[in-house]
């Protein structure tokens, strides 16, 4: 029986032992019969639900194997799985994000050892942020431990989990442009050739990083001899020190925000007043308490002050993005410490994460995955017009593409900001101006209000897609 | 004959199990035993710092309030 292909989740292909479908709107998982052995030992042992209850992994319902035929796919077995309201990918994430979904990896991995299962990967595409609290969500990778199993995922953990938290700990360089880059993390002998040599006298870093660098630069070396060096037994308690020790590590490294960037310190010192800044403020929250989004996207989030407004007034989700990641990092641990349905992602507006991954659609592009009820976009278009040089006609139809309707706040010429933006650059932005902007938004959606809110000129447009 | 020992003596010394499909590297598996080792010996040492900190800091006088405060820290997420 074949299945229509396009319900088939683009990035479900490598585990043989089953497959995801994505069928109006409900997520499927179908088992294999390769993978029915192991899926059966896993399910009678009721670990999945116990993680799942313990909010560590996606919970599992089991669906009748005759569904199969009225959705087309053949299986072993079948599962239903919430869908997750979106999906984020770990080049979106910040640090403290990458940080708290490795630490969760590794909880969920020592509880699981304690029951007699391991995970057969580690891949940080597996984690998913529910706000911004890390869940699991491949269910297959959960498999029976035998005794001096060793662990299969431990390069893979390395790579999508360790190394980009010990390269931007450390050096403050992103991991992000990494992962976008190879979908794979931070190899341990990259991370070997970038690291100074005095950050490796930290033991735990030399035993995991460099002992893996040169592991595997060894066996290339031996490789021709054949066989090799066989994996010794790893003993369950080694296995348990091993998983702690990392988490030792993990847990311990310095944050790499230290340095405010210019723009954490944006939210303090910004240029309109408090009186604007409540006015603005309220027309967001009526804005909010009137829609209702499902999920709002608040574009240039910065520390979430806006975001955290947003959820107050009735607002289901939020995502938010921007492009600094220190201001997001503040922002995720504003959601984690209130336990928010706010996730910060830090996103380039001027480049946001295409489709790429095998056939190019393995990993969706940003505009595609995330399909906001509402936008606000406050205190940016400055920045993609005078700062990024794109063309306001061009910015407008961008932000108007990624909701049906929302808030967009223009700043006019005459605002300081855009003055401190121009201060050493010609001014070749004849176009930028109230009465085009006004002109060009209406030539995509209608405006329901517009707002001034600052004695600068700042106008908050409410529109609504035609 | 000797294919029949050597094949039975690679499954018998590879225990991964058969549903793993994950490549995990055989550079970092080579060394996994040892690694797991210097954790086990990382791990312990660091826990008995801490409780020889631990002990320490009771000793010589953390004072209640203090000690109060610092709990508060902790039990904030």
């Amino acid at each position: 029986m074949s299945q229509p292909a396009a319900c088939v989740d683009p990035a479900s292909f490598r585990d043989p032992a089953g497959s995801v479908y994505r069928i109006n709107n409900r997520i499927y998982r179908a088992v294999s019969a390769m993978g029915a052995a192991s899926f059966e030992a896993v399910w009678q042992s009721n670990v999945l639900h116990a993680m799942a209850e313990q909010k560590r992994l996606v919970a599992s319902e089991k669906i009748d194997i005759a569904e199969c035929a009225s959705l087309n796919i053949s299986a072993e077995h079948l599962l239903l799985h919430p869908t997750l309201p979106y999906i984020t990918y770990p080049y979106e994430w910040s640090f403290s994000a990458l940080r708290s979904a490795a630490l969760a990896h590794l909880d969920l991995q020592l509880e699981l050892l304690k029951r007699g299962f391991v995970l057969s990967d580690a891949s940080a595409f597996n984690m998913q942020l529910d706000g911004a609290h890390p869940l699991h969500i491949d269910v297959l990778s959960v498999m029976p431990y035998a005794d001096g199993d060793a662990w299969g995922g431990y390069r893979q953990f390395l790579q999508h989990f360790l190394n980009p938290l010990v390269l931007e700990s450390y050096t403050g360089v992103s991991f992000s442009s990494f992962f976008r880059a190879s979908l794979d993390g931070v190899s341990s002998q990259d991370l070997f050739r970038l690291l100074p040599w005095y950050r490796w006298i930290r033991p735990g870093l030399l035993l995991h990083v460099a002992m893996t660098a040169w592991g595997e630069q060894f066996y290339h070396m031996q490789k021709k001899g054949g066989a090799g060096a066989a994996p010794a037994k790893l003993p369950k308690s080694r296995y348990q020190h091993l998983l702690q020790h990392l988490r030792q590590i993990i847990d311990g490294l310095p944050s790499p925000h230290h340095r405010n960037s210019a723009w954490s310190r944006y939210s303090n010192t910004t240029s309109y007043s408090e009186e604007e800044a409540r006015v603005k403020k309220q027309v967001v929250g009526r804005f909010v308490k009137e829609q209702q989004p499902q999920l709002l996207l608040d574009v240039g989030c910065n520390k979430g002050d806006f975001s955290l407004h947003a959820l107050e007034s009735g607002a289901a989700r939020v995502v938010g993005v921007d492009a600094d990641r220190a201001a997001i990092d503040v922002a995720f641990q504003r959601s984690q410490a209130a336990k928010l349905a706010f996730t910060p992602l830090v996103l380039d507006l001027t480049n946001p994460s295409p489709s790429q991954g095998w056939s190019s659609t393995e990993r969706t592009g940003f505009t595609q995955r995330i399909k906001a009820d509402a936008i606000i976009v406050l205190a940016l278009i400055h920045h993609l017009c005078i700062g990024k040089n794109v063309p306001l006609a061009k910015a407008v139809e961008f932000l108007v593409s990624l909701a049906p309707c929302g808030i967009i706040e223009f700043i006019p010429k005459s605002d300081p900001q855009i003055i401190e933006l121009l201060r050493y650059r010609q001014d070749i932005f004849p176009d930028y101006s109230l009465e085009n902007f006004r002109n060009l938004l209406l030539g995509h959606a209608h405006i329901i209000k517009e707002t001034t809110i600052s004695e600068t000129g700042r106008v908050l447009f409410e529109f609504a897609k035609k | 004959m000797h294919l029949f020992f050597i094949m039975t003596a690679l499954f018998l010394v590879t225990a991964q199990p058969a549903a793993a499909y994950l490549d995990p590297g055989t550079g970092s598996l080579i060394l996994q035993g040892l690694i797991a080792t210097a954790s086990t010996v990382l791990v312990v040492v660091s826990l008995g710092w801490q409780s020889i900190k631990h002990t320490f800091s009771r000793l010589f006088g953390r004072t209640p309030p203090q000690k109060d405060e610092a709990k508060k820290d902790d039990t904030v997420e």
